[in-house]
């Protein structure tokens, strides 16, 4: 009986320490950076999806149309397309299901691509003669 | 009066003699492509005073060796003032020799070769004179600018895959060739700053490929001469993998011989990796960026830097110290080499807050790997100019022969040194081996552990010409390895083929975090390659064995990766990592967490922010994935009930100080509440640490 009311006391006591001590590691308090294109994995709304190649164009809007999408663009390559998901249609849900379907080689959502620069400088070039050219021989 | 008279004199004679050399000068430039520093077959020579012109005749004419003909060089003429004679050398005797014998003679001060007069092609660009242009010295271009002949890019067409080029700028404008604009279907490639204010990225890309030199503007680009192709793929809200793959067809369409891509994204698209085969199969070399995010991309790729392409140079960055920069993603096997991409100045533009201001040509200082890709286009452009029959392995394998290498940059890129133009443009044709992968124990876990001996298999990729024979020792850098039998034959690959072996390497004992570092000697024909050199990493966490380990001071160590084994019938696990800095932690079910930690501050905050390959909670609760990145040291992750099998843990160090320590432990609870290997259960510890992970996770889950 002894030993059970230690171990409560115990227990309530490490219970109250942990709860302080884990309220702090829940918290991201850092800046969290405005919602921009940098951050965005891809255009919302649109898929790439290649058919397999005996599949003509008109087959695959039939196709396309019992879902609500429609070609956006023929894109170069074989039998490739920019989809448009009809509104609302979240790309995490289509990108499976087109995957899923006959004649779909693969389907994936159109990523963003991030410039590869850094934050412009401050240091500012002196300032040098621009060779100033005519335009149109005026 | 007659001092002028016979300084004029002097100034007309020493005039007459440099346009002497002017002459040689413009007649070697179609005669020797092998950019000779002098005249070959003339010499300079210089008497004492009071040498009789006869005894000069019987020097010209002397033996040059005992016992052999008579020399017979012809005067060329005479300097009388300066009591210099240029002579021609008769058919077979060199420079050298004659230089080497006359220098022996009593009469004669002086034998030097008639040396080529470079200087006076300097170019005249202001940033250049003023020493702004630091990234044109790294890569060693102004040899290639002094050379002879000088390099002449103007038959190479560079398509810059990008925002558009501002097609007035006075640097660019007489390079410009049509291009593409994805959007609008036609070649007005200028960018729109209505629509686009901010797009100034391809103009500055664009001058360090290609800016004009010697018009007394600005700056000059790598290869000056070049035609520069714009294609338009991205506007301020629009940058995708359906443009970036319609502008590379585009670039195959429009005959270019080199793309510059500056951009990248974390995740693998089909479409994009069927441009660049399409590329690839053209013979187009495509020049990007390895990223600017600090990780090692072999376990963070960034495409299309990271796809396995032969036509592919990734480009990571080198600041003016010479050292890779801190913030630059690095890769033995996935980053070819380093060029300038710190702080380098470039063309650019200026946009004006009130848009009736008109919109203005200027230069900037820029930073990022955007700008180290376009300095490598530019020799690619040079190497293609000098040699027109250079195929995509020949440019490639010239930028790779190169490199002069660096410290910094050994294990960190595949080429293990900073882009080099004048090597680049005299080296001769010779195999270019470099590691395309290393994998060790590929039927464990991928790891080498403690006290493992494990196979190492390591493939080859030769880039350049035909190697036979191809050997390669294995020698580790690290005491603790030691490798049975470490020399292989890879026998012989073929230009753009690959090979592979297999070593055995055991690692002693140690505690820890571990990265293991290794050399590889290679050769082929018994001839001597440039070594090359990599990492292995070393981490395992014992259940209740806490670890120290620290980030070194090199400013490239950022991220530890450990593995823990979770056994059948556990019921809960957990680990802590805990030290002074900002550290974050991450565990993930059989695969090394894929987290890319991006620069907040690019996006105008501080410190990072990560993105994951995820979409959300359900997603990551399938895959095992958990994070604890509070902004402390003290990182806490615990998981009810997981799915027996290898945890793969990273630690992040976040707050990016170098020699950060930190402290590593797992615990895990099997079904009869015991830690692995407690030796028994029921003790108050287990019960408190019950408790301890219940309240944990409930944390956790409110968090998410």
């Amino acid at each position: 009986m002894r030993l059970y009311m230690q171990l409560t006391v115990l227990l309530a006591f490490s219970i109250a320490i942990v709860g302080c001590a884990s309220e702090e590691k829940v918290v991201d308090d850092r800046p969290k950076p405005p919602q921009t294109a940098e951050q965005q994995r891809y255009v919302e709304g649109e898929i790439i999806v290649r058919y397999e190649d005996n599949f003509s164009e008109q087959s695959i809007h039939s196709m396309l149309k019992v879902h609500g999408a429609k070609i956006k663009q023929k894109l170069p390559g074989e039998n490739q397309y920019l989809i448009q998901l009809p509104f609302g249609y979240l790309v995490r849900s289509a990108v499976p299901l087109y995957n899923g379907l006959i004649g779909v080689k693969w389907a994936e959502p159109n990523y963003i691509y991030r410039m590869m620069q850094q934050p412009p400088i401050e240091r500012k070039p002196p300032v040098k003669r621009i060779k100033i050219r005519k335009v149109n021989g005026e | 009066m007659v001092n002028k008279i016979m300084r004029n004199g002097y100034v007309s004679m020493v005039k007459k003699f440099l346009s002497i050399f002017i002459v040689a000068f413009m007649f070697s430039l179609n005669a020797n492509a092998a950019n000779p520093k002098y005249v070959p077959g003339e010499i300079l020579v210089k008497f004492k005073d009071g040498v009789s012109d006869f005894k000069k005749m019987g020097l010209r004419n002397s033996a040059l060796h005992q016992g052999q003909s008579l020399r017979k060089a012809s005067l060329v003429n005479t300097i009388s003032q300066l009591s210099i004679e240029r002579w021609a050398l008769p058919e077979g005797e060199s420079v050298e020799t004659a230089m080497s014998e006359l220098k022996k003679n009593e009469s004669i001060l002086y034998a030097e070769p008639n040396y080529y007069l470079h200087k006076m092609a300097l170019p005249n660009d202001p940033y250049y004179v003023d020493g702004d242009q630091w990234g044109l010295g790294a890569i060693d271009w102004l040899d290639v600018w002094e050379g002879n002949p000088q390099p002449d890019s103007s038959g190479v067409t560079v398509a810059v895959v990008d925002d558009g080029v501002f097609a007035s700028h006075p640097d660019l404008d007489d390079r410009l060739v049509p291009g593409w604009n994805v959007f609008l279907g036609d070649s007005s490639t200028s960018p729109n700053f209505d629509t686009s204010p901010g797009a100034t990225h391809g103009t500055q890309v664009a001058g360090i490929i290609g800016a004009e030199i010697n018009n007394n503007t600005g700056i000059s680009g790598v290869a000056p001469g070049v035609k520069i192709m714009p294609i338009l793929f991205t506007t301020d809200s629009r940058r995708t993998t359906a443009d970036a793959a319609d502008a590379f067809y585009e670039a195959i369409r429009i005959n270019a011989d080199i793309v510059n891509f500056s951009y990248g994204a974390y995740f693998y698209s089909n479409l994009l990796a069927d441009a660049v085969k399409a590329l690839e199969d053209e013979g187009i070399l495509l020049v990007t960026s390895a990223g600017n995010d600090e990780v090692n991309n072999r376990y963070v790729p960034i495409y299309p830097g990271s796809l396995p392409n032969k036509n592919i140079i990734t480009v990571s960055s080198v600041s003016e110290t010479g050292n890779m920069t801190e913030w630059a993603q690095y890769g033995a096997f996935s980053v070819d080499l380093l060029a300038p991409g710190d702080n380098v100045i470039t063309t650019s533009v200026y946009v004006p807050d009130d848009p009736d201001d008109p919109v203005e040509a200027n230069y900037a200082y820029v930073s990022g790997t955007s700008f180290s890709a376009p300095f490598v286009a530019g020799i690619a452009a040079l190497i293609k100019g000098e040699y027109a029959l250079a195929d995509m392995y020949e440019i490639k394998g010239r930028i790779m022969a190169g490199v002069e290498t660096h410290a910094t940059a050994l294990d960190k890129v595949a080429a293990g040194g900073i882009a080099n133009a004048a090597n680049s443009l005299s080296v001769i044709p010779a195999p270019v081996l470099v590691i395309k992968s290393a994998d060790v124990d590929s039927s464990g876990n991928g790891i080498i552990d403690s006290g493992e001996t494990a196979e190492l298999v390591i493939e080859l990729e030769n880039i350049w010409s035909d190697a036979t024979t191809v050997e390669a020792t294995l020698v580790p850098l690290d005491s603790k390895i030691s490798i049975e039998d470490p020399t292989k034959s890879f026998g012989n690959i073929a230009k753009g083929g690959t090979a592979s072996a297999t070593y055995s390497i055991s690692l002693d004992s140690f505690s820890g975090h571990r990265h293991i570092p290794f050399q590889l000697d290679i050769s082929y024909s018994g001839i001597d390659l440039a070594p090359r050199f990599f990492s292995l990493e070393s981490g395992r966490l014992v259940n209740e064995v806490q670890l120290n380990a620290s980030f070194d001071n090199s400013g490239y160590d950022d991220m530890h990766y450990y593995y823990f084994n979770v056994p059948v019938g556990t019921e809960s696990f957990s680990i802590t990592a805990t030290s002074l800095k900002d550290i974050d932690l991450f565990v993930m079910r059989g695969a090394r967490p894929l987290l890319y930690p991006t620069m907040n501050k690019h996006l105008g905050g501080e410190g990072y922010e990560y993105i994951y390959d995820y979409e959300d909670d359900d997603d990551l609760e399938k895959i095992g994935f958990s994070r604890s990145v509070s902004s402390s040291g003290n990182e806490l992750i615990s998981l009810p009930n997981p799915v027996s099998g290898d945890y793969f843990v990273a630690v992040y160090n976040y707050g990016q100080s170098t020699g950060t320590s930190y402290t590593i432990s797992a615990q895990g609870i099997s079904s009869g509440s015991t830690t692995f290997g407690g030796g028994g259960g029921g003790n108050i510890n287990m019960l408190l640490l019950l408790a301890l992970f219940g309240f944990g996770t409930a944390l956790r889950n409110r968090k998410h």
